[in-house]
C-alpha cells in the first residue's frame, strides 16, 4: 500500500450501463464521484489486427473478456464504458408482462419515464428508418431475415429494433452535444469488436463525458481489488495497472457497477466484510437465454455478414410457453489473406467512398430471451468466479430456440453449426442477475432501490440487480433502472426531494416497436 | 379427307397410343388416311392389324420396355449399330400377335414413310406392301439400329428426312391432317452424346414440321399455290416424360399412355368434342397396399409446428402406372396455433405430379398448334388435409405443397423436404387462393427421410409381390427427382 487515503463522497466500481448512468447523474447532483474502472480509454484503438491485444487478460488491455466458466462461456467487456464498447447496440424494453419476478414497485409503466430518457440520451434510431439509411441502404439481412421469417409464417412478428448509433456521415468526424468526438455509421459491422470511428452511441460518447463536466473523475485501468467497511463508510482499495501501484479510496456512498458477474464476484469475495448479506448472493444468474449459431454454407452476397450496423432485424417468437427473440448477427469480415490477419481494416468500411465491401464467410444468427434465470454464481478455485448454469432445465427453452434457429437456417439453405449444443454450454454476452433486487432479504440481495440489504451505503445498479431475464438486449433495462435508482439516491445525497435528471423533462416518449398484443 | 400422321419418337409413342385410345375408341374419329413415321409404325401396324385405339393403349399398358432390348456386340464392334430390333422381332411383336396377312388386308388407307438411301429420297409402304421387314425398316433409327436391305435397296428410318410426311397426306388428297407429335421441344440443351445425338434429331424433325407447317399456312393463304385446296392441319403436342430409347422400366411407359389419354380427353374438351370415357382404373392393380409415415416440423405462423402423417398408397401398381400418384393421409399436425394437436378427419396428397400447364394454342393460317403444356422436369406435391382442431372443434383445410424445379441433387432434395403450408378456414378441396389464416413452412431432415424409408410397408398377396411394391414406388420417386435433378445426365430417368 502506498500514497495517502483518499475520501469520497461516491465511489462507483464500472463505467458500464449501470455506472456511467448513475456516476453521471449523481455527479449531476452535486455530488464527488470518483468512477473506477478497470478498463482503458479506447480512442480509436480498438484491436483489428490479429496480433492486437484483444483479450482484458492481456496485460490488462483488450477490451474482451471471455470467461470459461462451468456452465455458461461469458463474455465480458473491459474499457471506459463498460458492455456498450462492445455491444451491437440494441435497446429494447421489457414488455408488461416481464416484470413478474421484480420487486414492488417496478413495471414497465413506472420504468418507462426512464427507457425515454435513456432513449434521448443515447439518440436511439431505427435501422428502417430512412434518416439511418441517409449514407448506406438497411443491410441485405435486414430482407433475408424478413423474408425468412415470413415464409415460416412470422412476417408480423418481425420488427427493427431502435439502435444507439450515429447514422450521420462517415466521413467527417463532429462534435456531438456532449462534447465528444463521433463519425456517422460506417455500416462496416464491426459494433461487436468495438468502433474505431466513434459511431456507436457509446457511454464514453454521451454519460461519461456528461459525467466528467460535471465534475465525477474517471479512472481508467484501475481494478478493485479489496472492499470492506470502514468507519460509516467503505474502503475501497484498487490497483493502477497503469503505474502498476496499489491504492485506497475511502468513500461514503460505495456503488456496484462492475458487471454481472463482476459485481457478484466482488461481492462474494469480500461481502463478508461489507456487512451481513443475504445468502441469496449469487443466485438468480441468468444468461439472458443467448443462443448463436453460425450459419454456414451458402453465405453469398445478400446476406453480407461484414455490412450494416451488427444488428438491425429481430424477429419475436412468443408461443405462450417460451419467449425469446431472434436476431440476425453482422459480424467483421475476418481477412485472413491480409499479411497482417484480422478484421476489415477501418479505411475499407463500407459506407467510405475507397469502400471494398466484400463478402464475408460466416453467417450469425442469435436468439436471447427468457430463460429460468437459475443460474448461480460461484467463488472458483483461486479467487475465480464460476457460473453453475442449469443447462438441462432450460432444455426446452434451449431447444426452441434451436428450433427456430433451424428452421430459419433451412430457409435460408444453410447449414447449422451450434457449438452451444455440442458443449452443452451457451454463450451469453447478457449476463444478468446474482445479486439480485429483491422486496426482503430472504429473495434477493439488494432493495428496490439497489441498496444492498445489510450493507446500507452499497448500491448495486447494474445487471447484476436485474431480478430475471429481460428476454430483450438487457442493457437499456439495466440503463433505466440505472437512472431511475440514480434518481432516488441523488435526492437522498443531495437533499433534494424533486431532483431530477436536467435531461429528464424535456425527453419525448418513445415508441418501442416491440411487436407485443 | 381427314388424314392422322403418327409422327416418331420412340418410346414416347406410348403417349400416341393413350391419344388413339381417346380419338378412336372414345370419340370416334374417324381419319380417311393414316401415316406413320417412325415409331408411330407401332401404333399404325397394330391398327392395320385390326386393333382399335383401347386395344392399342392396352398393349402398351402391358409393354415391358426390357423385352425390346437387345444389345448387338458384333454390330457395336462393327460400328454398325448399338443395339438392334431382335428383342422386338422375337418378343415384342409375337406378345402383339401381330399378323402379316391381315395387316395387308386391312381397309385402312395407311402409309408407312422409311428413307430409301439407295435413292436417298422417301419411300412410302401402303399397308398392303407391309412385312416385317419393313416395318423394322421404318423403325430402324440411325446410330441405333441397323440399316434394312430390302430387294437391295437399304432403308432406315425417316426421322431425320421428316418425322410427319405432310406431303403423303396431300398426296392423298387430305383438306384436314391430324398431327400427334412427341419430339421433345424442350428449350434445354444438355450435355453428352447422348443428348446431343437427340438433340440434332429434335432439330431435325422440329425443324422439318415447321416447314412443313409453313407451306401449309403459305399454300392456305396464297390461293392454294402448293396444293390447290385449302388444307386445315391440327398439332397436338405434348412433351412426354420418357426418354426415346433410354428406358428400362415400363411403369414410366405406362405413365406415358396415361398421360396421352389425360391431354387427348382435355385437348377434346377444349374443342367441344364428345367422349365417352373408358375407364381402366383398375388395369394395374397390384393387390399391394404401401404404407408410409410422414415427419415434418417447422413452423406456421411462426409457432412451432409438428405433423406425423400416415400415408396409405392403396395399391402400388396402380400408384405407379397411372400417372395419378394419390395417396390417404391420416395422422395429426400439432401447433399452438392449431390449439395443440389438431388431427386429420380426411386427408390425401399427390405424390410428384409433373407440373401442369394450360394449353398453349396458336392458331394461325388454318394451322393449329397445341401443346399440352406439362413439364416433367418439374414436379408438385400438394397435400390437403381436412383437420379439426382439439378445443373449439373448428374446421380449418391444411394446404401443403412442394416443388421441385431445382436441377442440382442438393436443391431438389431440399426441395422434396420442405413444404409450404397455408391453413384455409373450413373444410375445401382445394386451394383457391383465398386468404389463408395463417401460413407457414415444414420441412424434415435427413433423419427424418431415413426413418421414412426404414418406416415403409407394404401388405400384399406375396412377399415378392411386396417388395416389388416398394421398389416400384421407389423407382418412381427416384426417377422423378432424377427427372428433375439429373436431366444433364439423362433427360428423363431410366427407371
Amino acid at each position: 500500500m502506498d500514497g495517502d487515503v483518499e475520501r469520497r463522497q461516491v465511489v462507483v466500481v464500472g463505467s458500464g450501463f449501470g455506472g456511467a448512468v448513475t456516476a453521471c447523474r449523481l455527479a449531476q447532483a452535486g455530488c464527488d464521484v470518483l468512477v473506477l474502472e478497470r478498463g482503458r480509454w479506447f480512442c480509436g484503438d480498438f484491436p483489428r489486427k490479429v496480433t492486437d491485444p484483444w483479450l482484458w487478460q492481456q496485460d490488462a488491455n483488450g477490451p474482451f473478456d471471455v470467461r470459461l466458466t462451468g456452465g455458461v462461456t461469458v463474455v465480458l467487456a473491459a474499457g471506459v464504458g463498460g458492455g456498450s464498447l462492445l455491444y451491437s447496440n440494441v435497446h429494447l424494453r421489457v414488455p408488461d408482462d416481464g416484470f413478474g419476478r421484480w420487486p414492488r414497485g417496478w413495471s414497465r409503466r413506472d420504468l418507462d419515464p426512464y427507457y425515454d430518457l435513456v432513449a434521448a440520451m443515447l439518440d436511439l434510431r431505427r435501422a428502417d428508418e430512412p434518416e439511418a439509411q441517409r449514407y448506406w441502404p438497411l443491410p441485405g439481412r435486414a430482407d433475408v431475415l424478413r423474408e425468412a421469417a415470413t415464409t415460416l409464417g412470422a412476417g408480423a412478428d418481425v420488427f427493427h429494433p431502435p439502435l444507439a448509433l450515429n447514422f450521420g456521415d462517415p466521413s467527417t468526424p463532429a462534435v456531438n452535444r456532449f462534447g465528444a468526438t463521433q463519425s456517422g455509421c460506417r455500416h462496416c459491422g464491426k459494433c461487436s469488436v468495438g468502433c474505431n470511428v466513434g459511431a456507436k452511441n457509446s457511454l464514453d460518447k454521451n454519460y461519461l463525458p456528461l459525467a466528467i463536466s460535471a465534475g465525477a473523475e474517471v479512472r481508467a485501468r484501475c481494478e478493485v481489488t479489496g472492499l470492506a467497511r470502514s468507519g460509516g463508510g467503505y474502503r475501497v482499495e484498487y490497483r493502477d495497472h497503469g503505474t502498476d501501484t496499489d491504492h485506497v479510496v475511502v468513500t461514503e456512498i460505495l456503488v456496484l457497477a462492475a458487471g454481472s458477474l463482476g459485481t457478484t464476484g466482488l461481492l462474494l469475495e469480500h461481502g463478508r466484510r461489507l456487512g451481513r448479506l443475504s445468502s441469496r448472493l449469487g443466485e438468480h444468474y441468468s444468461p439472458n437465454g443467448d443462443y448463436l449459431v453460425t450459419a454456414l454454407g451458402r453465405i453469398d452476397d445478400e446476406w453480407q455478414p461484414g455490412v450494416g450496423p451488427a444488428i438491425s432485424t429481430a424477429v419475436l417468437s412468443d408461443d405462450g410457453e417460451t419467449w425469446f427473440l431472434v436476431q440476425d448477427g453482422g459480424i467483421p469480415p475476418l481477412d485472413v489473406f491480409r499479411s497482417d490477419v484480422g478484421v476489415r481494416p477501418d479505411r475499407d468500411d463500407p459506407a467510405l467512398p475507397t469502400a471494398d465491401v466484400g463478402e464475408g464467410y460466416l453467417g450469425v444468427l442469435l436468439a436471447m430471451g427468457r430463460d429460468s434465470g437459475t443460474g448461480t454464481v460461484r467463488r472458483g478455485w483461486c479467487g475465480s468466479v464460476g457460473v453453475r448454469w442449469p443447462w438441462l432445465a432450460n432444455r426446452p427453452f434451449y431447444d426452441a430456440e434451436r428450433d427456430y434457429l433451424g428452421d430459419i437456417n433451412h430457409v435460408l439453405d444453410e447449414v447449422q453449426f451450434d457449438l452451444a449444443y455440442l458443449t452443452r454450454r451457451p454463450v451469453s454476452v447478457h449476463s444478468l442477475g446474482g445479486a439480485v433486487m429483491a422486496n426482503s432479504p430472504r429473495y434477493g440481495v439488494v432493495d428496490g432501490c439497489g441498496e444492498v440489504f445489510g450493507a446500507p451505503g452499497v448500491f448495486v445498479v447494474d445487471g447484476a440487480a436485474i431480478p430475471a431475464a429481460t428476454g430483450v438486449n438487457p442493457s437499456h433495462t439495466i440503463a433505466a433502472v440505472a437512472e431511475r435508482n440514480a434518481e432516488r439516491l441523488a435526492r437522498r445525497l443531495s437533499g433534494r426531494a424533486t431532483w431530477e435528471a436536467p435531461e429528464k423533462a424535456g425527453a419525448p416518449r418513445y415508441d418501442d416497436p416491440l411487436p407485443v398484443p | 379427307m381427314r388424314s392422322l400422321l403418327l409422327a416418331g419418337g420412340g418410346l414416347k409413342v406410348a403417349f400416341q397410343a393413350g391419344v388413339l385410345q381417346v380419338w378412336l375408341s372414345e370419340a370416334g374419329l374417324q381419319f380417311d388416311h393414316v401415316d406413320a413415321c417412325s415409331g408411330g409404325a407401332f401404333n399404325l401396324a397394330l391398327l392395320c392389324d385390326g386393333r382399335s385405339g383401347i386395344e392399342i393403349a392396352d398393349l402398351w399398358r402391358q409393354l415391358r420396355p426390357l423385352d425390346g432390348v437387345s444389345i448387338s456386340l458384333g454390330g457395336l464392334l462393327r460400328g454398325e449399330s448399338l443395339v438392334t430390333m431382335k428383342g422386338y422381332r422375337d418378343k415384342v411383336f409375337p406378345s402383339w400377335d401381330m399378323s402379316w396377312p391381315r395387316i395387308n388386308a386391312s381397309a385402312i388407307d395407311a402409309t408407312f414413310t422409311v428413307h430409301d438411301r439407295t435413292t436417298g429420297k422417301r419411300q412410302v409402304f401402303t399397308a398392303a406392301q407391309m412385312d416385317e421387314e419393313k416395318l423394322v425398316a421404318t423403325l430402324s433409327q440411325a446410330v441405333w439400329f441397323p440399316p434394312v436391305t430390302i430387294d437391295a435397296n437399304l432403308y432406315t428410318d425417316a426421322v431425320f428426312d421428316t418425322d410427319a410426311n405432310i406431303d403423303v397426306a396431300v398426296q392423298k388428297d387430305a383438306d384436314e391432317i391430324w398431327v400427334v407429335w412427341t419430339v421433345s421441344t424442350r428449350p434445354e440443351w444438355m450435355p453428352g452424346i447422348l443428348a446431343q445425338f437427340f438433340h440434332a434429331l429434335e432439330v431435325s424433325a422440329n425443324g422439318t414440321l415447321q416447314s412443313d407447317l409453313d407451306r401449309i399456312r403459305f399454300n392456305n393463304g396464297k390461293e392454294q399455290v402448293l396444293f390447290e385446296k385449302e388444307v386445315k392441319a391440327e398439332v397436338l403436342r405434348a412433351e412426354v416424360g420418357t426418354h426415346y430409347l433410354a428406358l428400362l422400366n415400363g411403369d414410366r411407359l405406362h405413365r406415358a399412355v396415361e398421360a396421352g389419354v389425360r391431354a387427348a380427353r382435355s385437348w377434346c374438351d377444349e374443342r367441344g368434342i364428345a367422349y365417352t370415357p373408358i375407364d381402366r382404373g383398375d388395369f394395374y392393380d397390384s393387390g399391394v397396399e404401401l404404407r408410409f409415415s410422414d415427419r415434418l416440423s417447422g413452423r406456421i405462423r411462426g409457432r412451432r409446428a409438428d405433423a406425423e402423417l400416415f400415408l396409405t398408397v392403396p395399391d402400388s401398381g396402380e400408384f405407379v402406372n397411372a400417372g395419378r400418384q394419390r395417396v390417404q393421409v391420416s395422422g395429426s399436425v400439432t401447433c399452438s396455433v392449431l390449439e395443440g394437436r389438431a388431427t386429420v378427419e380426411k386427408g390425401w396428397a399427390d405424390i410428384l405430379l409433373d407440373a401442369d400447364g394450360h394449353w398453349r394454342t396458336t392458331d394461325v393460317g388454318g394451322v393449329c398448334e397445341s401443346d399440352y403444356g406439362v413439364d416433367p422436369t418439374r414436379k408438385h406435391m400438394l397435400y390437403v388435409l381436412h383437420l379439426l382442431t382439439p378445443d373449439t372443434r373448428r374446421r380449418v383445410t391444411f394446404i401443403g405443397t412442394k416443388t421441385l424445379t431445382t436441377p442440382t441433387v442438393r436443391g431438389v432434395a431440399r426441395e422434396a423436404m420442405t413444404m409450404s403450408v397455408r391453413i384455409l378456414d373450413g373444410w375445401v378441396e382445394s386451394d383457391d387462393g383465398s386468404e389463408p389464416l395463417c401460413a407457414g413452412l415444414l420441412w424434415m431432415g435427413f433423419l427424418d427421410v431415413a426413418r421414412q424409408l426404414v418406416g415403409a410397408r407394404a401388405s400384399g398377396p406375396d412377399l415378392a409381390s411386396e417388395l416389388g411394391g416398394l421398389a416400384r414406388y421407389g423407382a418412381l420417386f427416384a426417377g422423378s427427382l432424377w427427372d428433375v435433378a439429373a436431366r444433364r445426365v439423362l433427360t428423363y430417368a431410366p427407371f
